[in-house]
């Protein structure tokens, strides 16, 4: 054996290293191939590289240091992500296709299909950034700006003219924008909104009811009966912003609202057994890898995950 | 070292795969599973002898070198005792040829109590024991390949982006990903201290 376990092992970890960047090709492919057939000294090496590498998975999985600092950066990038998100637009809405956008009269209809994410800019400088399965309509034609939430979550930052109005109507409900920026979301059963920015006047749809005024941190939930207002920290505020770049960031969420909140964006859904429904979950995921949350809380909590045709039974 | 050393059970050790053996995949799963877990007992045991950590190094990798191609035959079962025989016997041919160890010290195995097929902890506490470790050992990374695994592996961006985000060129960021990967490795499976 000329070289030593060093060298191997250092070896291994760049073909890791190698193979988890974006040059990776065939014929990169071969070369490792070759590389770890040369001796079982390079296999065991990579085995164990490869085993490391996989397992840092979990890293991302509970709420390490690395985790907290990581949540406060996504709150510190939100208005570059926002600016960003200009960049894009053009792209954005270019890629749009007869499937996802057509006019009728004056009302422009957006949708997004699971797991899908677009976003908009309209002419007066406002965006709207759609989640997954959403529907939305828009009429900017008359005195006021109107959109229509039909259903889905969408997070709007509006250049405020207090001349022309931006309303977000979901049903009976409306949210009229005073110099904002905020989320909408509307369930089958639930209507949600959450103000990060600025100012909004929030009409549940009861008659003889008089506009809430919501302000930055506010999230206002309506249900069939009742409206609620909670102060949300701006650190989970942001968190739940995570979509935007593709992310679902849990803090001490129980594994199965975490579940239902993966099976918005897939449509392989993750079902989770009664007696692991109440395990909390902290991390930050992408949204579109319901297998890899399934892995890692498996490792984590030690559960057991399997597919079961299309959707993945997570079980003690 | 160019002697061959096995366990007494297999004889010819290097012999080409082929058929009637057992698949590679499978070999590699059982290995991931079975002996990695291992490494740090084995560390332990190897370093009680030979005090020398890079030595300590090498022979655990032998070790794994000739556990990987006796499993490539039949998969041992238990894995444990069959490890540590081969870890043994690697260290009494040192001494052999070398002199670099004392024999008390390999005849300490069994004193040791190391080499039992134990049952394993609780799956829960090893599961949080080794966050503990990977936290350690992410802490212990040089700044920025900390930062480079942990835009990878926490906020899931590729080498590119991160390349871009450090202000970094690509190949730079793949060092900082090997370096990475090396630290981790030795963290989760080799260094696990007494608690």
């Amino acid at each position: 054996m000329s070289e030593t376990a060093q060298q191997v092992r250092a070896d291994a970890a760049n073909w890791i290293s190698r193979r988890d960047g974006d040059n990776w090709n065939e014929a990169a492919q071969a070369e490792l191939d070759a590389w770890l057939a040369q001796s079982p000294s390079h296999a065991v090496a990579f085995l164990r590289a490869e085993a490391a590498w996989t397992r840092a998975e979990k890293l991302a999985a509970l709420k390490p240091q690395p985790a907290r600092r990581f949540a406060e950066t996504v709150r510190d990038a939100l208005p570059n992500t926002v600016r960003a998100v200009a960049a894009a637009v053009i792209v954005a809405v270019a890629g749009m296709t007869a499937n996802n956008y057509f006019t009728a009269g004056n009302q422009k209809t957006y949708s997004t299909p699971v797991g899908g994410r677009e976003t908009i800019t309209l002419v007066d400088g406002s965006q709207i950034a759609l989640n997954t399965d959403t529907t939305l309509r828009m009429d900017l034609s008359g005195a006021e700006r109107k959109i229509w939430l039909d259903k889905g979550e969408a997070y709007f930052h509006v250049t405020h003219n207090a001349a022309r109005p931006f309303r977000v109507i979901a049903g009976n409900r409306t949210v009229t924008d005073l110099g904002t920026r905020f989320t909408v979301r509307r369930d089958t059963e639930r209507f949600e909104v959450a103000v990060m920015e600025g100012k909004v006047a929030f009409e549940s749809g009861k008659t003889n009811e008089k506009p809430i005024d919501l302000l930055p941190g506010d999230v206002a939930v309506a249900t069939a009966t009742n409206v609620s207002v909670t102060k949300k920290p701006s650190r989970a505020l942001a968190e739940s912003l995570g979509w935007q770049r593709g992310l679902l960031i849990f803090d001490n969420t129980t594994l199965a609202d975490a579940a239902a909140e993966f099976n918005r964006y897939n449509s392989e859904k993750l079902i989770v057994a009664k007696s692991a429904a109440q395990l909390p979950v902290v991390g930050t995921f992408r949204a579109n890898d319901a297998e890899a949350f399934a892995r890692v809380t498996g490792q984590v909590f030690g559960l057991h995950s399997e597919k079961r045709g299309q959707d993945i039974v997570i079980t003690h | 070292m160019a002697e061959t050393f096995e366990t007494g059970r297999e004889s010819a050790p290097k012999r080409p795969a082929g058929a009637g053996m057992t698949a590679a995949s499978e070999v590699s799963e059982w290995f991931v599973r079975e002996v990695l877990p291992l490494e740090a007992a084995l560390m332990q045991f190897l370093r009680h002898s030979l005090r020398n950590r890079n030595e300590a190094e090498d022979l655990c990798h032998d070790v794994y070198v000739r556990v990987y191609r006796a499993a490539l035959k039949k998969i041992p079962d238990p894995a444990k005792p069959f490890i540590f025989t081969v870890a043994r016997n690697l260290l009494l041919n040192r001494v052999r040829h070398e002199a670099i160890v004392s024999i008390e010290a390999v005849a300490d195995l069994e004193a040791l109590n190391i080499a039992k097929d134990e049952p394993g902890a609780d799956r829960w506490v090893i599961a949080r024991e080794e966050l503990r470790l990977l936290e350690d050992a992410l802490g212990r990374l040089p700044r920025r390949c900390r930062q480079a695994v942990i835009l990878r592996k926490i906020e899931g961006l590729s080498h590119r982006e991160i390349a871009l985000r450090m202000n970094i060129s690509e190949k730079t960021v793949d060092r900082h990903i090997s370096d990475g990967v090396a630290a981790l490795a030795d963290a989760l499976f080799g260094e696990r201290r007494p608690r």
